[in-house]
């Protein structure tokens, strides 16, 4: 934890906070990437929420929460800028993830296609559970104190997610057992 | 197929993938923007960097100091009531073990007419057990049939959801919530009838997440995922179902649902905070601040406000006026009251607590 390089930000100093983006940046990009699956779309999130945290940052009244106080600004932003993004992209068709990775034991191409297929059509809240679950590590009452939401309703938001995303999955599943060709 | 059955596993993997570097320009530009963006500072701040000199901050701290003492002298004596009126007032009088009964992560409870609590476990079985103690049956197994149950549907990381509810009959309503049903049996554990389905049509259920019964056998389900509340008649049919377009108060997701005294139906909004109240027709009556997650009302219709992670226990009077703070409750929801006054609770770690509170006190 970079606590000289937080207070120093917390007190105006602008070189500090850049070097604190320098060394926190690859981790939020990549948390905003994961819920925006866009590198372009997360660029413009994260470049928002820092510019957010730089201006509130003397409201940061405990430096040691600054990465958990960071993660709820970039869920923030990031939420904000998939609504718009998704009323924008109603009746566009979607086009396969960024950079999908070659298939692997756990996940071949097209269930790569159907999970992002599903992601993509969650809420964008449903998105930053997710990814705040399975991508930073935070265990659903965490989740909760980041984003400021009761416990309840991320339990709900996780469920419903995680059985979309589920259900994507069995429907490729099934779709190869018939014959199918998933989509 | 067996690939996907560890959801987790399966996006871990998958969210693994993916850029990790964010690009360099991001840095610069961010840096451009915060030099043109001024930082908010609190008053502190304000006051240390503000560029007027020690005296002149002396004659500013003096006048905002008799513009307080001013405020003050009429605000105090009303503080000072409140602070009085909402010392804790809660009492533990015994506590049941969950391990040394043998339960296995309690969910839910509700008290009986005869004072027996009824406990969901997420091993998808109910347990009686006496308001000593002391356990009278236990039933359900996993799977689907009749007498059986899955809470746990998706994964236990989650949660299991298993409400439970004892109408004044005796009968246990239990949300079987991930066979999307909600089963009801004799005190006994007989197998009377079930109700429900998956899906989003009238009398389905998406997420059956709490539930209350009348003294008519009616059943009232508040759905989580579909963020409706739906009233079924004793023989399963849908009378009405109450959300955001029958009235845009009722936006959100709902927990905690109960009747009143008066035959009003009461629960917490998780999303706004709020206790709503609900004529038995599905007609919005009244709603109320309130910090509410999930909500209970006792004898008196004093509600009770708990869970999601407070570790405190409030109750509001009929009157919506804040009347006790159990401060450090620990309590895991809002506690549930029988009929004869008896109140119960888990704690933390799923074991029961029997409680006691005395408003008067407070």
């Amino acid at each position: 934890m970079d606590l000289d390089l937080i207070e120093a930000a917390q007190r105006g100093d602008q070189v500090a906070f850049v070097d604190l983006v320098r060394l926190r940046g690859d981790r939020l990009f990549a948390i905003a990437h994961r819920i925006l699956r866009d590198v372009g779309w997360a660029e413009d999130a994260l470049q928002d929420a820092l510019v957010i945290a730089w201006r509130d940052l003397p409201s940061l009244r405990d430096p040691a929460r600054f990465d958990a106080w960071m993660h709820r600004l970039l869920a923030n932003v990031c939420i904000a800028h998939a609504g718009r993004e998704r009323r924008r992209l109603a009746n566009l068709r979607l086009l396969p993830l960024d950079g999908a990775a070659a298939p692997d034991d756990l996940l071949n191409i097209a269930d790569r296609d159907q999970l992002d297929r599903a992601f993509r059509r969650l809420v964008p809240e449903e998105r930053a559970v997710l990814v705040l679950r399975y991508f930073v590590g935070y265990e659903p009452s965490e989740i909760a104190e980041v984003l400021g939401v009761p416990g309840g309703t991320i339990r709900s938001r996780l469920h419903h997610a995680l059985r979309a995303m589920r259900a994507a999955l069995d429907a490729d599943a099934r779709a190869a057992v018939v014959g199918g060709t998933p989509r | 197929m067996n690939q996907h059955s560890d959801i987790d596993r399966v996006l871990s993997r998958w969210f693994d993938d993916g850029p990790a570097t964010m690009p360099d320009r991001v840095v610069g530009v961010v840096a451009g923007r915060i030099g043109r963006q001024p930082q908010r500072r609190g008053w502190r701040l304000f006051w240390r960097q503000h560029p007027m000199n020690g005296y002149t901050k002396l004659i500013a701290a003096a006048v905002a100091g008799l513009a307080l003492a001013l405020v003050g002298s009429v605000a105090l004596p009303r503080l000072m009531d409140q602070i009085g009126r909402a010392r804790p007032f809660g009492e533990i009088t015994a506590r049941y073990d969950n391990v040394t009964l043998g339960l296995v992560h309690p969910v839910d409870l509700a008290v009986a007419p005869n004072g027996d609590i009824y406990v969901t476990e997420s091993n998808d079985r109910v347990t009686e057990i006496t308001p000593s103690g002391h356990i009278v049956r236990q039933w359900g197994t996993p799977g689907s049939a009749p007498g059986q149950f899955d809470f746990n549907g998706l994964q236990a990381a989650n949660g299991a959801y298993a409400s439970i509810a004892v109408a004044p009959d005796g009968r246990v309503y239990v949300a079987d919530s991930d066979n999307h049903r909600v089963q009801v049996f004799e005190a006994d554990g007989t197998f009377v009838r079930q109700f429900g389905s998956a899906g989003s049509g009238q009398g389905q259920f998406g997420l059956a997440y709490d539930l209350a019964v009348d003294a008519s056998g009616n059943a009232y389900v508040l759905d989580d995922m579909l963020e409706h509340l739906t009233k079924f008649s004793p023989t399963g049919e849908v009378i009405w179902i109450a959300n955001r377009s029958t009235n845009p108060a009722l936006v959100g997701h709902g927990h905690g649902v109960t009747l009143d005294p008066r035959g009003r139906l009461v629960y917490g909004n998780d999303d706004n905070g709020k206790v709503i109240y609900l004529d038995t027709n599905g007609r919005f009556l009244d709603a109320f601040d309130a910090g509410a997650c999930d909500a209970s009302v006792d004898g008196a219709g004093n509600v009770y406000i708990g869970g999601c992670a407070s570790a405190d226990i409030k109750v509001f009077d009929t009157a919506h006026t804040l009347i006790g703070t159990w401060t450090g409750a620990l309590l895991r929801d809002a506690p549930a009251f029988g009929p004869a006054g008896e109140v119960f609770g888990f704690d933390r770690d799923g074991n029961i607590l029997r409680l006691q509170f005395n408003l008067t006190a407070g």
